[in-house]
């Protein structure tokens, strides 16, 4: 994948006020067709697939929190949005409860599940998440079967037309006639659907957003800038579950009739589909997925349709391809396969009387193509060809001027001496004591080093102090708040919030949002907020957002990085990127500063420019833990060093005596008596 | 973005709109037809909608109804009831059917036949047998029923069995049922028509769809003591029912429902499917010359020796000769007048299945009555007439009961 | 006591055919960190196509038939689904192209071999075979013996020959084993390979006794995930285990609560492993590195 590194920085400067229009304007549309549809096209066939094709967007927008911002494969929700529809349906059949208490409690009782399904699904990924969910669908479907009583087993429950509005209750005739009163349904899902849509973008963009989107390009890194990854996973399968639930409630109450096998995998496979196809992280994705895949049976059922389709696709693919040949592009034999397939697919649909027996083929391919030739669907291509349609990364708060100090003075027990202690911690791997018993006191105000040959033990330290590693012994205790607090055995989220930053050794940014989103997820601790400030934007989220946006503009102006605030971070250069990751981890006003081998392949000008960053953050009161290879910076920069060799230190002194002192030399350069080639320089 | 989204939804309407309306020589009737022609049942929907086929292809070459060619509307409900209910719509608002006939699985039944019942037009199932699908939209909750049946329902077949299994004096009944719609349905008339007699059965158990051991339900019979198996199912499980008696080494009378006489049945329970019994409405023998001219028809134009499920095939081609008939004598394609029309039907229908005299009235909409349906017995991997009078009489044509059920 | 041995027999034998599944599950994962979704669909159509060749070749020499069939499968699910989606890094995309794949053959097959389950024919007598108080099928007897003789195959083929010895490298770190000069590509391929051959091999092994058709191997091969966690997906004897605690716990919970909820047990256990030790009951907790 080549990227040109830096072109993105003149569009989006464009793009954000552009985006913003279109994504109004696309809201306006919306209304109004959503609006005037049932007075132009007044076939209830075609209002019902409306209606569908809303309920299934309700269920593929929430989908998309864990799919698109959260990056997890969820086989579970077609299981979701079955507890949606019978918990509204079994309202009725027990209780008599109709529409209403039904959307309430398809609503609520999919999110308690959402949270059952987050318990197995916090501790793994990818593979193993796909199957816990699937798991957790297939036995939802098996309960609904058998508890009988409950559920009326296979049977099904029948249910009433949906009355919407009771104006018998206020002793009123409706004021819009009968002919009215069959459109209030249809109103109430795309009231539903427009709600659905608000409380998702302003979620998505507020901070739990970030930290969806956060955990799935860096969990590690998440979790060290005090965002709790299991926490916003459980966040985002809750908010996705209550949507489904939604969704499964108006299902319910719009097809009248429930039955448990209805909900199985393959509404899961399309629901998949329905939000890769229309591409992932934006709102107009999943309504496109949604028409789709409603309308793929109707299309497919028609074979006149499909051949002209399959000759438009035939169409397509050979252009591709020929074009990947005359151009010798280096995927050209990659594709030859899809685009054969995708040109032989025409003489297939004509030389068969109906697809209906390979509409599961068809479906498959579809699913083939999305995966390798939209990964980003539909509304993922369109952004990438026009750039008036990408979204504004920065749609709220344009503000774009720092303000303010970049460092905040530190927090309490800064001035205690010593800042953290590390006293004779044991970290064990199966026979391999990667440190054996190590201690070091680093005092505060100071850029302490540590070095050492590779394997010697510094980055299981770094594990070790911001709690990725729990040590097998030992303790490793911080200066904070007048007393001494205890790190080991704690969480990574909860040590970044005591205040112990990091930075990584192989560069952990989160790399589809850009640098200023990236700081705004180390300023996540700024955030009082909760998800209800969030769905409602409130004053104080508000308030909080601008702020926040103005001290991460502060940070990155104080890192030499203002002026790529709104390139996503994947795009920067290598040497960008390290600086932002100090950048974000400043974000979160630490008092400890871990950088692991920050200078690691950038030039010398660059070193240069580091050194002086890295001094100022110590004037400011930061104290700095430092590893690094570069020797010349480290005796520049460090007022203590403390040397490691395989799990033990060996020296420890100011930068002048650590280069004399012979035990390091030894460790360095091999012991003198002996032939061993230098291990490292 | 959200424009776009709208094109894509308007483009795809106007071109199924649009591809839905090609131009017709002479005004054809429309008449759906819904089932599964794909996955686990589509054994029945396959069968049903080529006999179906057949019956419209005869008709259309002696002129059509009406001087007007009759055109089949077929979609696949996939045995999915949400699938049905939307091919239900698709049907009604925008193919405009006269009417539809099919529905293999009750469920699918009951999820979209409201639709026809809401739009008045009318709905001929037969295959489906769950008892409650004509019962659905009955008086006095409801002015008309639109709709109608031509197979034999489950209260039907339940009582057969029970009858069957008493007269032989079988006093341990157990009950196997599967875990869908139809299944459970079956099992509740069952149990229902028992306790009526005072008997309950010694063991009631379930079995899923595909399942393939039934170790567990059979030696809970076994325990039981049972002496006769009543199973309500489809082909494939019920053959595993037989095979799992043969391989306990238990050998006791099996009765099944009407899906015993599936291929799939024959095939998987082989040599342990000897004996066991179950109602049909039809058995493929020539007898008469509508069968056989029928029988040949079918394995001449799909080129096989067997159709996959007989029952299924005989009746959606008689449900076509019914409807038909109803649209002539209503002369004009009005649900309400077709309904009428097979509410009061003066022509006598010569079926596959039977002759039919007046098979439906206002209060009842069930054509199939308890005479017609005789006791069908797997024999050496064919289904014969279990009883002797059955096969003496099978040339004779039953119409149906006046006071039946 | 008699229902009961009769209960477990009956278990085991569903029990090892979970294995022998979950065991290609353990293949691919080893060297790619993958897995095919679409497992089941390469047990259906090895079983499909043995059917089809039963009667020209007889039972016997229709097995290393099976085998190469199996074989060029698994190269072409890992071709078409899994390498792309490799090397774009993109999990969610072998996922699905694996789960597209399985789709896309379950229609095909559905089409060629039709839609109903067809028997199969069994090589060694129906009639079971009284043993104290418990029958059981001679099918059984070899769909266990089979399975066994297969894992044990594969384990030796991986210790003895030198492209086992490369399957094995890839599996401890790809990353070295490519620097030593192994082609982790092919060798990918080759676990994919190796992978379907084992599930068409247990497709065979299991339809005379089940049916044989497009679906057969749906919910055999979520079920011999259930088995792969459980046991653990780098555990060799942790699939037998986990096979066989499944197969058993099915067919009692079949018989003392309800057969409704025989799949229950199995995904419950599936769920509570994953959230209490992901790595399962057998598997080596890994370090995770930074």
């Amino acid at each position: 994948m080549a990227q040109s590194t830096l072109a993105p920085a003149a569009t989006p400067a464009a793009a954000p006020r552009l985006g913003r229009h279109v994504g109004l304007l696309g809201a306006v549309l919306l209304v109004v067709f959503l609006a005037a549809f049932p007075h132009v096209v007044t076939s209830s066939y075609y209002i019902h697939l409306l209606v569908v094709i809303a309920i299934y967007a309700i269920l593929i927008l929430g989908l998309d929190i864990v799919v698109g911002y959260t990056g997890q494969v969820s086989l579970g929700h077609a299981g979701l949005f079955g507890i949606g529809a019978y918990s509204a349906a079994v309202l009725f059949l027990h209780f008599k409860l109709g529409l209403w208490s039904g959307l309430i409690a398809g609503t609520a009782v999919t999110s308690v599940f959402g949270l059952l399904l987050a318990v197995p699904a916090l501790r793994v990924t990818g593979p193993y998440l796909a199957m816990v969910t699937l798991a957790f669908g297939t036995i939802i479907q098996i309960f609904i079967n058998e508890l009988t009583p409950l559920t009326n087993g296979p049977l099904g429950i029948t249910l009433p037309p949906a009355r919407v509005l009771d104006f018998s209750l206020i002793g009123m005739s409706s004021p819009w006639g009968a002919a009215g009163r069959k459109l209030e349904f249809y109103y109430l899902v795309c009231a539903a659907l427009l709600l659905t849509i608000v409380v998702v973008n302003r979620v998505v963009r507020s901070p739990f957003g970030r930290a969806f989107e956060a955990l799935r390009d860096s969990p590690i890194a998440c979790d060290c800038m005090g965002v709790s990854v299991y926490r916003y996973k459980v966040y985002a399968f809750v908010i996705s579950a209550a949507l489904a639930g939604l969704a499964g409630a108006l299902f319910a109450w719009s097809e009248r009739y429930v039955a448990p096998n209805s909900y199985g995998f393959e509404l899961t496979v399309l629901f998949l589909l329905a939000v890769t196809m229309g591409g992932r992280k934006s709102r107009a994705g999943p309504l496109i997925g949604s028409a789709i895949i409603v309308m793929m049976p109707n299309i497919l059922a028609d074979i006149e349709l499909v051949r002209m389709m399959a000759g438009a696709i035939a169409l397509a693919a050979l252009v591709v391809g020929v074009r990947a040949f005359l151009r010798r592009q280096e995927n050209r034999y990659a594709i030859l396969v899809p685009v054969v397939l995708c040109v032989l697919f025409l003489p297939a649909t004509l030389a068969l009387q109906s697809v209906t027996d390979f509409r599961l083929t068809v479906f498959g391919l579809m699913i083939l193509f999305v995966v390798y030739y939209l990964p980003d669907g539909i509304v993922g291509f369109l952004r990438d060809k026009i750039p008036a349609l990408r979204p504004a990364h920065t749609a709220e708060g344009r503000v774009l001027t720092a303000q303010g100090a970049a460092l905040v003075a530190q927090r309490g027990g800064a001035d205690a001496d010593p800042l953290l202690k590390i006293e004779s911690v044991l970290m064990q791997f199966g026979g391999l004591k990667a440190l054996a018993g190590v201690d070091i006191a680093v005092r505060p105000g100071t850029i302490h080093g540590l070095i050492g040959p590779n394997g010697s033990g510094k980055s299981t330290m770094m594990n070790v102090l911001t709690g990725i590693y729990i040590p097998t012994g030992g303790s490793v205790t911080l200066a904070r708040d007048g007393g001494m607090q205890r790190l080991n055995g704690r969480t990574p989220s909860e040590i970044a919030s005591a205040g112990v930053a990091r930075t990584f050794q192989n560069v952990q940014l989160f790399r589809e949002m850009t640098a200023l989103e990236n700081v705004l997820v180390g300023l996540h601790h700024t955030f009082k907020g909760t998800i209800v400030d969030a769905i409602f934007g409130t004053p104080r989220r508000r308030r909080e957002e601008r702020e926040a946006r103005v001290r991460a503009v502060a940070i990155l102006d104080f890192m030499g990085l203002g002026g790529l605030a709104q390139v996503e971070a994947r795009n920067l250069p290598y040497g960008k990127q390290r600086l932002l990751e100090i950048a974000r981890a400043l974000a979160l006003d630490p008092v400890l500063l871990l950088l692991d081998e920050p200078a690691a392949g950038l030039t010398a000008p660059d070193i240069a420019d580091l050194t002086a960053i890295i001094r100022k953050i110590r004037d400011a009161g930061i104290t700095v833990i430092l590893i690094e290879h570069h020797m010349d910076v480290v005796m520049g920069l460090c007022d203590r060093v403390s040397v490691l060799d395989f799990g033990h230190k060996i020296a420890e002194g100011g930068a002048r005596e650590i280069q004399k002192d012979p035990k390091v030399i030894e460790a360095y350069l091999g012991s003198p008596v002996s032939d061993q080639e230098p291990a490292h320089a | 973005m959200i424009t776009l989204k709208r094109r894509v939804l308007l483009g795809a309407l106007v071109c199924t709109t649009f591809a839905a309306f090609p131009a017709y020589a002479a005004d054809p009737i429309k008449i759906g037809v819904t089932g599964p022609y794909t996955g686990g049942s589509s054994a029945m929907g396959v069968s049903m909608r080529d006999a179906a086929r057949l019956a419209a292809a005869e008709i259309n070459t002696a002129g059509g109804v009406l001087g007007r060619p009759l055109l089949l509307v077929e979609r696949d409900d996939e045995a999915k009831n949400e699938v049905g209910a939307q091919v239900a719509q698709e049907l009604i608002n925008k193919e405009k059917v006269a009417a539809t006939i099919g529905f293999i699985n009750t469920g699918v039944a009951l999820a979209a036949q409201r639709f026809y019942q809401e739009a008045e037009i009318p709905v001929f199932n037969n295959v489906a047998t769950g008892t409650i699908i004509t019962n659905q939209f009955k008086e006095p909750d409801y002015d008309a029923n639109y709709v109608f049946r031509n197979s034999a329902y489950d209260v039907l077949q339940a009582g057969m069995m029970v009858d069957e299994a008493l007269a032989r004096n079988f006093k341990k009944i157990a009950l196997l049922a599967d875990s869908t719609n139809y299944g459970q349905l079956g099992r509740e008339d069952i149990e229902k028509y028992l306790a009526t007699k005072g008997v309950k059965p010694v063991v009631v158990e379930k079995f899923n769809i595909k399942d393939v051991d039934m170790t567990a339900q059979l030696l809970k019979a076994q325990q039981a003591g049972a002496d006769v198996i009543l199973a309500y199912g489809i082909g494939p499980e019920l053959a595993q029912i037989a095979n799992g008696m043969a391989k306990l080494g238990w050998k006791v009378p099996m009765i099944t429902s009407w899906p015993s006489s599936m291929q799939s049945f024959l095939d998987i329970a082989g040599a342990n499917g000897n004996g066991v019994m179950m109602p049909q409405t039809f058995i493929e023998d020539q007898t008469l010359p509508k069968r056989k001219s029928f029988l040949e028809n079918y394995y001449k134009t799909y080129g096989v020796s067997k159709i996959p499920t007989p029952v299924a095939g005989a009746q959606g081609y008689d449900s076509v000769y019914l409807l038909a008939a109803a649209i002539k004598q209503a002369g004009s394609t009005d649900g309400a007048k077709i309904r009428a029309a097979l509410e009061n039907l003066n022509e006598r229908v010569e079926g596959v299945v039977t002759t039919y005299e007046k098979p439906f009235t206002a209060k009842d909409h069930n054509a199939i009555t308890r005479n017609m349906v005789v006791f069908g017995k797997v024999q050496d991997g064919k289904i014969v007439y279990a009883k002797e009078e059955d096969a003496k009489n099978a040339g004779v044509v039953r119409v149906k009961e006046k006071s039946a059920n | 006591m008699a229902i009961f041995l009769q209960l477990i027999a009956s278990g085991v034998a569903v029990g090892m055919i979970y294995a022998a599944i979950a065991f290609g599950y353990q293949l691919t994962f080893a060297t790619s960190k993958t897995l095919n979704f679409g497992q089941g669909e390469a047990l259906a159509l090895g079983a499909l196509f043995g059917l089809t060749l039963v009667p020209i070749v007889g039972y016997w020499l229709m097995i290393p038939l099976v085998l190469v069939f199996g074989f060029a499968l698994g190269a072409v699910v890992e071709r078409l689904g899994v390498r792309p989606a490799v090397k774009i890094k993109s999990e969610y995309g072998w996922i699905m192209a694996t789960i597209a794949l399985g789709i896309i053959f379950r229609n095909v097959a559905e089409n060629i071999w039709g839609r109903d389950d067809l028997k199969f024919p069994s090589p060694l007598p129906e009639a079971a075979i009284q043993v104290g108080d418990t029958r059981i099928l001679p099918m059984e007897l070899l769909i266990v013996a089979g399975a066994l003789l297969m894992m044990l195959a594969v384990e030796i083929f991986n210790r003895k020959s030198i492209w086992g010895k490369a399957v094995v490298a890839t599996s401890n770190d790809i990353d070295a084993a490519g620097l030593m000069g192994i082609n982790t590509q092919k060798v990918i391929t080759l676990s994919y390979s190796i992978s379907a051959m084992t599930a068409a091999f247990a497709g065979v092994l299991v339809a005379p006794v089940t049916l044989t058709g497009a679906t057969m191997g749906a919910v055999l091969a979520l079920k011999a995930f259930a088995v792969a966690i459980i046991g653990g997906l780098e555990s060799g004897l942790g699939v037998i285990v986990g096979g066989l605690i499944l197969g058993v716990a099915e067919t009692l919970t079949g018989f003392y609560i309800s057969t409704g909820y025989k799949d229950v047990p199995g995904l419950i256990l599936l769920l509570v492993v994953l959230s209490i030790r992901p790595v399962g009951l057998f598997g080596k907790a890994v370090i995770k590195k930074v």
